[in-house]
């Protein structure tokens, strides 16, 4: 997986496992903020549901409020409680208060309907205020003009009275006063009016006409004063039809005063209280009117406009909560489904993460099984990071790089084994073939002995000394093979030029006696390795040489020379000697093994040459040479390659 | 057939080995003639040789395994390996007595496989029954193809 891919080679194994607590971490965070905001939303909603359903109550308390300050108006205007009036007062200013607080009703565009229900119940306010004034007016009037009007015209009724009570005409006219006082009193609107007085104006009325009418006018002036009371306690209008005709009745009585000052006076005095009285009741029909149709309409109209407050209110109300309803169930959906997206992101990303943990030790595992199991070439399961995953992976390489190693010395141990083998078979096969010898001769000498032939017998002796000179020779040879290697190998730095002009000095008797040339060209390298072992080499390839090389014409050679390339010192020994076949340029390096039976020799110098030269990391090779003879070629690493 | 006309091959690197086989089929056989070759190149040269002419035959071959050039096992295929030579018994004769040498001569179809005896006055009396063995086993061949013999 791709995912997989990147982590491993770009975040480590610590970071990895880290990284996946914090981002289980974050979506866990992510899942409490969306839970934290639905929370939020539904509160949210809540405070509004009960910010409206206090708005209702307010409203209610609003209608109930108007309906309780029409009461008290009501009250204050047919009991007269002043206290009402107070009431009405502190209620408007209760509600003006509310409708003041309640602007943010805007919002649902029930403004206006405030707005409404503020001007009518300011209006109502406005009518009852009204109200008062001529409630005050009319009670001013009542109380003091009217009062003053009707003290007035009593007192001059009474001195009408009197005066004709004083004059000499009329000392008979007391004594039915109080009995026409007291008449007086029954209901005398009807009879007062059916008085026929009128006859008495005409002609000159007797002085007991007048004694009567002035009895009979204050009656009819308390008459109207109840009456007037009457009409102001309960405002029934055929109170005020009562008090005018008594009215009338008292002015059409004065006529029989007529000519007297008190009469005119009287008169006029009737006159006012007749104004005062229509005018108070003029006040109190304006009030009533006020009162019944004003302020009822106003009431009526706040109280409609609270109403339809409330009807939009409470659609308010019901948008609200079927908002909040939807709100409650998609959150409910929306929280529902983040968190199992989340979730399942947590699941995924966890997956990842344990995978890219387990992917690699799981692929390690596998590489560990191979590799404990001996395999040199299990894959390393590629790993860049280092982190512990990369430790080990290290650790498998290594593994492997041991595996390798332990493979390639098993087969260099197989190789030595089968080398031992191979040794031991030539050995054996070679130092018996001098026994062997030395046997056959032996029992051939005892033979001759037994025939008396002495001398022959002698001449066979030198056949065993010889087999038994060339064992020991073997014998030798062998220990010498045996040292290479392991005895006296100590390398230093040694100039091929000064050791094979040292060689060619101490050779120069031996190649004289067998007329051989030796060439050594100039320029030869110098080489890391053990002088003495080196110098061995090229004393048994002229040795070989020496014994091979047999060429009349051009007289016998040995020529050597150097070249380098990049990694080694390549040094050629030539000869003009008959030169060595194809098929046996291997195996004159094998032990005991000889080209021509009839030279003498152990078969052992160029394998020890060989081993000389392997020691040094180098090789030696049997090659042709253009134009007849042999090369031998010797190979070592250049001195820098060699020791770096 | 008389041991005048008949032909030893030896195939033996050796000198010393050469003489003292040579000395004892002489002190033997004196009438058997011996024919020596020295390295493995002599023999493949001889047998290819044998091949083409009409030469006659050797009537055994005593064959060294460890020679210069080819080796007697490389010989004894070749030879087994020959439609002309296949039928003239080959014994190895060899200071070898490792098994793996005997086994792959055996396969190769050698005749016999002798050590070269380490002792004193030995190696005369395996030479003189190798010879008497052959000799014994020629009578029965010739007892059985008569008609080869007259030819």
């Amino acid at each position: 997986m791709a995912v997989t891919d990147f982590l491993l080679r770009t975040v480590g194994l610590k970071k990895r496992i880290a990284l996946g607590y914090i981002v289980t971490g974050l979506v866990a965070f992510m899942i409490a903020l969306l839970s934290y905001g639905a929370f939020t939303r539904l509160a949210e909603d809540f405070r509004q549901i009960v910010h409206f359903s206090r708005h209702s109550a307010d409203n209610m308390a609003f209608a109930r409020q108007m309906t309780e300050m029409q009461r008290q108006a009501l009250i204050y205007i047919y009991e007269g409680h002043s206290s009402a009036g107070t009431q009405v007062g502190t209620i408007y200013k209760q509600m003006m208060d509310s409708i003041l607080s309640s602007q943010d009703l805007d919002r649902i565009g029930a403004g206006a309907v405030v707005e409404l229900a503020r001007r009518h119940l300011e209006a109502y306010y406005e009518a009852f205020r009204e109200v008062q004034r001529q409630r005050q007016l009319q009670d001013r009037l009542v109380r003091s003009e009217f009062r003053v009007h009707a003290t007035r015209a009593q007192q001059l009724i009474e001195e009408l009275t009197r005066q004709e009570a004083a004059q000499p005409e009329t000392p008979g006219l007391r004594p039915p006063l109080p009995e026409n006082s007291f008449l007086s009193f029954i209901p005398a609107a009807a009879p007062a009016g059916q008085g026929g007085a009128r006859p008495a104006s005409e002609q000159g009325y007797t002085e007991a006409e007048r004694m009567l009418n002035g009895a009979k006018m204050l009656a009819s002036l308390l008459q109207i004063e109840k009456n007037a009371y009457r009409y102001f306690d309960s405002y029934e209008s055929s109170f005020i039809q009562a008090a005018t005709a008594s009215l009338e009745d008292t002015r059409e009585r004065l006529q029989t005063f007529d000519g007297q000052d008190k009469a005119a006076e009287l008169k006029e005095v009737l006159e006012r209280y007749e104004i005062t009285f229509l005018e108070a009741v003029q006040r109190t029909r304006g009030y009533l009117y006020l009162i019944n149709v004003v302020m009822s309409a106003q009431a009526y109209e706040t109280i409609y406009q609270s109403n339809k407050l409330s009807a939009m209110m409470l659609h308010e109300t019901g948008r609200i909560q079927q908002e909040v309803f939807a709100h409650i169930s998609s959150r409910q959906q929306l929280l529902l489904f983040s968190t199992a997206l989340l979730l399942l992101f947590i699941a995924l990303f966890s997956y990842l993460i344990s995978r890219s943990i387990t992917l690699p030790l799981r692929r390690l595992t596998e590489t560990f099984k191979l590799l404990s199991s001996g395999s040199a070439d299990a894959e390393i399961p590629p790993y860049l990071l280092q982190d512990e995953l990369g430790d080990l992976t290290g650790s498998a390489a290594s593994f492997k790089g041991k595996n390798i190693e332990l493979l390639a010395s098993k087969k260099e141990l197989e190789r030595s084994n089968d080398e031992l083998e191979q040794f031991v078979y030539t050995v054996s096969h070679d130092l018996k073939s001098p026994i062997v010898t030395s046997m056959g001769f032996i029992g051939i000498i005892r033979k001759l002995a037994a025939q008396g032939k002495a001398e022959q017998a002698m001449g066979m002796l030198e056949k065993v000394v010889k087999a038994n000179e060339r064992m020991s020779q073997l014998i030798n040879d062998l220990l010498e093979l045996s040292r290479v290697g392991r005895i006296d190998m100590d390398k230093k730095l040694v100039d091929l030029n000064a050791l094979l002009a040292d060689f060619a000095r101490s050779q120069a008797e031996r190649l004289k006696a067998a007329t051989f040339t030796l060439i050594i060209q100039p320029n030869l390298p110098s080489l890391f390795a053990n002088e003495s072992r080196i110098l061995q080499v090229f004393e048994n390839i002229l040795s070989n040489a020496l014994k091979y090389v047999r060429n009349e014409t051009e007289g016998c050679r040995l020529e050597i020379n150097s070249y380098d390339d990049a990694q080694l010192h390549h040094i050629l020994c030539a000869d003009n000697g008959p030169g060595i076949a194809a098929e046996y340029r291997d195996k004159v390096f094998g032990l005991f093994y000889r080209l021509n039976v009839n030279i003498e020799g152990t078969g052992i110098g160029l394998a020890v040459a060989k081993k000389i030269m392997k020691f040094h990391s180098g090789d030696i090779s049997a090659e042709a040479r253009p134009g007849g003879g042999a090369v031998f070629h010797l190979t070592f690493p250049r001195a820098e390659a060699g020791q770096s | 057939m008389a041991d005048d006309e008949k032909k030893l091959l030896l195939v033996e690197d050796s000198d010393d080995h050469a003489e003292l086989t040579e000395f004892y089929i002489n002190d033997c056989r004196p009438a058997l003639r011996v024919r020596r070759l020295r390295d493995g190149a002599e023999a493949m040269a001889y047998i290819e040789q044998a091949e083409r002419l009409e030469q006659r035959l050797p009537w055994l071959v005593l064959l060294d395994l460890k020679l210069p050039k080819y080796d007697g096992h490389e010989i004894l295929a070749r030879m087994k390996r020959s439609g002309r030579l296949a039928s003239i018994p080959v014994v190895i004769f060899s200071t070898s007595n490792s098994g793996k040498d005997i086994e792959q001569a055996m396969s190769s179809h050698a005749n016999s496989y002798i050590v070269k005896p380490m002792e004193a006055d030995k190696y005369g009396e395996v030479i003189s029954e190798i010879l008497e063995y052959w000799e014994l086993n020629e009578h029965h061949h010739l007892l059985r193809e008569p008609r080869e013999s007259h030819a």
